[in-house]
């Protein structure tokens, strides 16, 4: 999970992961930030995921859980 | 159509490169390019059977283009006259997200590499200075603005104006013009429009609805045939009338 958690500091400019943080209160969460991270899960885990699965995604903790689980599929 | 002369496709292998491939294959002995070979073998089941040529090659690659491009109109034996770049590279990224070597990927296969086959094809030595019209598959982005399109815009715009100045240069031997698209149904766009909000968004805007392979394949045909033979430097519209809507939203 390196290269999410070092993509997930450079998309969103921040200095560290509150696994407990809300990812929507992020300053710089919107729809081209989604479309960035949606790019790394394609990329760098070859995972292909829609926007709209990331409705109860709702902390840091359930992204990193829900990317694992979709890596084990 | 003399037998020696080809048509060169790039971005064969899916969507609009695809159809336009089958449109001309009735009439003309065809290079298809692509960088998948499997799919491009694909479009040639599509294709009405001839002596047709694959040319699979990575247009990222720019500055190997001419060499593969020299030693394949050798093998083939023929000229190219007429060329459509149909190959390009969506991108979608904020702009503070935009890399150096992604923005450079996106105008290598979008623009820099239509430019570089023009060169090549321009050349006696290589195709015996054959290429006599030309068609870029371009964008209504490269005209308009929209979030997240930096890269891709620039890429488009940057083909547009290329165009322009080469239709100047090259009249009355060379004809170019650009295909300006607006929403196709393609493999890749129908993913996004499977979507309900974009689905909807983009039947709100499009009045005559979102296009299809057929309706730039149809114009590109027209404009690489002798109908069109007083037409060239131009930014041929095609996008259902997108770009004439002023939306109340």
């Amino acid at each position: 999970m390196e290269i999410l958690t070092d993509q997930i500091l450079d998309i969103f400019e921040i200095d560290v992961i509150d696994e407990n943080g809300v990812l929507r209160d992020l300053e710089l969460w919107d729809s081209l930030s989604v479309i960035s991270l949606l790019a790394v899960l394609d990329e760098s885990y070859g995972i292909n995921v829609e926007a709209t699965e990331l409705v109860d995604v709702i902390t840091f903790a359930d992204l990193f859980k829900f990317v694992e689980e979709r890596r084990a599929k | 159509m003399n037998e020696g002369n080809l048509t060169l496709i790039t971005g064969a292998s899916s969507g609009i490169g695809r159809e336009i491939a089958k449109r001309l294959s009735s009439s003309r002995r065809l290079i298809l390019h692509g960088r998948d070979e499997s799919r491009l073998k694909e479009t040639l089941d599509y294709c009405t059977p001839g002596d047709h040529v694959l040319w699979n090659f990575d247009l990222s690659q720019v500055s190997e283009i001419r060499k593969s491009l020299s030693s394949l109109l050798v093998e083939v034996d023929g000229q190219i006259s007429e060329f459509v770049h149909s190959a390009g590279i969506p991108s979608v990224s904020a702009a503070r997200m935009i890399s150096v070597s992604s923005l450079q990927n996106t105008m290598n296969v979008n623009a820099i590499s239509a430019i570089e086959i023009c060169a090549s094809l321009l050349r006696k030595n290589i195709n015996e200075a054959a290429l006599s019209r030309v068609v870029f598959v371009s964008s209504i982005w490269s005209q308009f603005g929209s979030s997240g399109h930096t890269a891709y815009s620039a890429s488009k715009g940057a083909l547009d104006s290329a165009m322009r100045s080469m239709a100047v240069e090259l009249a009355p031997k060379v004809r170019l013009n650009s295909l300006v698209l607006g929403a196709i149904q393609t493999p890749m766009a129908a993913k996004a429009l499977s979507d309900a909000s974009i689905r909807s968004h983009a039947e709100a805007n499009y009045p005559l609805g979102v296009g299809s392979t057929n309706d730039a394949a149809d114009v590109c045909e027209f404009l690489l045939s002798d109908s069109a033979r007083w037409i060239t430097g131009q930014s041929v519209v095609v996008d259902g009338g997108r770009t004439a809507h002023m939306s109340n939203k």
